[in-house]
């Protein structure tokens, strides 16, 4: 069964569609990651609307080389002007800049190349040989499971993300809310709908995802024009390249770099923009020079770049197996998967086994064209830093409209899509968190529809939930977690100074 | 902007939203079993949980707040995001009147200025070819049907 899907897995390849569907999302992933203001979430919600028009086999791809893509592409400014494309690449900029700085742009664009390469090769090794005996597992949880799973998903989002648990709570109730707007799914009463018909269907999930995450991203860039000038290195290509040996002497960096990726990758609500910060850190602590971090280290390059690379293969294990998005991206791309009829769950294994590992085939295949690609984009998107504003985010802008009227072809989608740009735009500069409020969309209606069907298997009693054994030890971690949490906010707080958007 | 009042801003909206949604559940509602608010198997007891949840997160943030000395002020140049926003909005009213293609040509010459470019060379070239290319990516090849226009 298992070698059945994987020959047919291996199948989708001598398919040109699908590899040149998966390739071209690469090529425009990096195109966009390395746009300072574009990030790889904007991106993949932007682009998802066209998928929706194309078979699984090719949307899908192409989707997954956007992701890798803009994750990878954000190094290149981070390096060559010092900003980073993408929040994931943050910790990239730190020794790239001052790699650049002193001449060897190359060699810092190289490594990151290489760290993401292996990274990411390595993370998509662990996603093909994880997911599907976890989702063998995850078979057998039954309604009581998936309930306690969703609600630790939550707690867990809510309580790691941003700056305040308070404030990502606020975000995931707000997202619970909005994900019960429309019709109920189970006896057909109208929910939070203020009699508007267009909102019986509920909020239309990516209309308001641009709005929430490209176009308030666009009103928060437009706040910065003229206030930051891009000073751009000049990275030389006839000046050396990376070599082997400083590869070789990087590689334990790598791989524990990778392996924190990938562990964080899986956890729902940290993303590879946390993951760089912390994969950089113990880089730094582990190393026999930390002194030269931050003043132009090749290491502490390879660090952060395998750190958040790492992260793309491995979020898409909860997302496949419990339907439960790592991150803000993955939320967008369970969102395609779902458009597509491919249920996130433990039953997509059994049900579509042989498309999953079609998937696993072109993101092996897409690895090594990262590093092709990436070559060139080394070579030449150095200067795509150099496109306006003024013409770069009005394009965007136009494309977001296409895209967001383009899912169901309705005009209300717009009015979706501005109110979510207000919403994000107010959200960014509150300091609340946006990716649970998302998440938490998401996650409601498979959270209700188990909590319904746990209460009517034990005739409406709470016990049910302790006595599952799976069930009750989610409790208790859960419990866990939300006296940590409550801990940690009790006492006294420290100033803030990560407002986003300021 | 202070970061407390900020914080107190927002506190009031997520109270103003919940207490819409409560009101929403309890009055205004039609449907079955929607009386039964206690009961978990309701379908108002979600959204009435998500909007109590709303609620105490709202009150939590403004405590937070309360005790939170020195936290960043909250920068706002608000000018450039609102004239942004002024736009988005006209486009959203004016596409199902002139259409889709003018529109985006209509956007496509009055942003740019707003971004700080202002080189005619640039922004024309720029807002008859983007809107072109986005309608026959759309139209032509994934058959979306766009408003139709006054021209178009």
């Amino acid at each position: 069964m298992l070698l059945d899907a994987i020959q047919h897995g291996l199948s989708v390849l001598a398919n040109p569609l699908a590899v040149g569907a998966a390739l071209a999302g690469l090529a425009a992933g990096i195109v966009v990651g390395a746009l300072p203001g574009l990030t790889a979430t904007m991106a993949v919600a932007v682009l998802a609307p066209f998928t929706f028009f194309m078979d699984a086999t090719i949307g899908i791809p192409f989707l997954l080389g956007i992701y890798k893509g803009a994750i990878y592409g954000g190094s290149i400014p981070a390096i060559t002007i010092n900003t980073p494309g993408t929040a994931a690449a943050a910790a990239t900029a730190i020794d790239g800049a001052a790699l650049a700085r002193k001449g060897f742009g190359r060699k810092a664009l190289e490594m990151s190349l290489v760290a993401s390469v292996i990274a990411d090769l390595l993370a998509t090794l662990l996603l093909i040989f994880v997911a599907a005996p976890l989702a063998s597992v995850a078979i057998r949880f039954g309604s009581p499971d998936f309930t306690m799973l969703y609600l630790f998903a939550l707690v867990m989002i809510a309580g790691v993300t941003g700056s305040s648990a308070a404030k990502g709570a606020f975000a995931v109730a707000l997202g619970v809310l909005f994900a019960c707007v429309g019709l109920d799914p189970m006896s057909g009463a109208s929910r939070l709908t203020f009699g508007v018909i267009d909102l019986w269907g509920g909020i239309s999930l990516v209309p308001l995802l641009i709005g929430v995450f490209a176009l308030s991203e666009i009103l928060i860039q437009a706040e910065r024009v003229g206030r930051q000038r891009l000073a751009q290195v000049k990275v030389a290509m006839s000046a050396e390249g990376v070599t082997r040996a400083e590869v070789r002497a990087a590689m334990p960096t790598i791989l524990r770099s990778s392996g924190i990726g990938a562990f964080l990758g899986a956890l729902p609500g940290l993303g590879a923009e946390i993951s760089c910060w912390l994969a950089y850190g113990l880089a730094k602590r582990r190393s026999k020079n930390p002194d030269a971090y931050g003043k132009g280290s090749l290491e502490g390059v390879a660090a952060a770049e395998a750190g958040n690379n790492a992260v793309c293969p491995a979020a898409l294990i909860p997302m496949m197996v419990f339907g439960i998005p790592g991150d803000t991206i993955t939320a967008v791309l369970l969102g395609a998967f779902m458009a597509q009829g491919l249920l996130p769950g433990p039953l997509l294994f059994s049900q579509h086994g042989p498309v999953l590992y079609g998937f696993f085939a072109i993101l092996l295949v897409t690895n090594v064209m990262l590093l092709v690609f990436g070559l060139g984009a080394i070579r030449y998107l150095r200067h795509i830093t150099a496109i306006p504003p003024g013409i770069l985010y009005p394009s965007v802008i136009a494309l977001c409209f296409a895209g967001a009227f383009a899912v169901n072809n309705a005009v209300f989608d717009w009015w979706v899509m501005l109110g979510g740009a207000v919403l994000g735009y107010a959200m960014r500069k509150a300091a609340v968190p946006i990716p649970p409020l998302v998440i938490a969309m998401l996650l409601t209606p498979g959270l209700e529809s188990s909590l319904r069907q746990s209460l009517t298997l034990s005739d409406g009693s709470l016990l049910i939930f302790l006595t599952q054994p799976i069930a009750a030890s989610l409790l208790a971690i859960i419990a866990a977690i939300i006296s940590v949490i409550t801990w940690r906010n009790l006492s006294p707080p420290r100033p803030s100074t990560n407002r986003q958007g300021s | 902007m202070p970061a407390r009042l900020a914080d107190i801003l927002f506190c009031l909206l997520g109270l103003a939203t919940a207490s819409g949604a409560l009101i929403s559940l309890f009055g205004g509602a039609r449907g079955a079993g929607f009386e039964a608010l206690g009961d978990m198997t309701s379908p108002a007891f979600f959204p009435a949980i998500g909007a109590l949840a709303l609620m105490v997160a709202s009150v939590a943030i403004a405590i937070r707040s309360l005790f939170t000395t020195g936290a960043a002020a909250v920068s706002f140049s608000g000018l450039r995001p609102a004239l942004i926003l002024l736009a988005l909005l006209a486009m959203t009213l004016m596409v199902a009147q002139i259409g889709f293609l003018e529109t985006l040509f209509c956007a496509l010459l009055i942003l740019p200025p707003v971004f700080g470019l202002r080189d005619l060379r640039l922004i024309l070239p720029t807002a008859i070819i983007v809107p072109l290319a986005v309608q026959l990516l759309f139209e032509r090849l994934l058959l979306v049907r766009f408003p139709q226009g006054l021209v178009f």
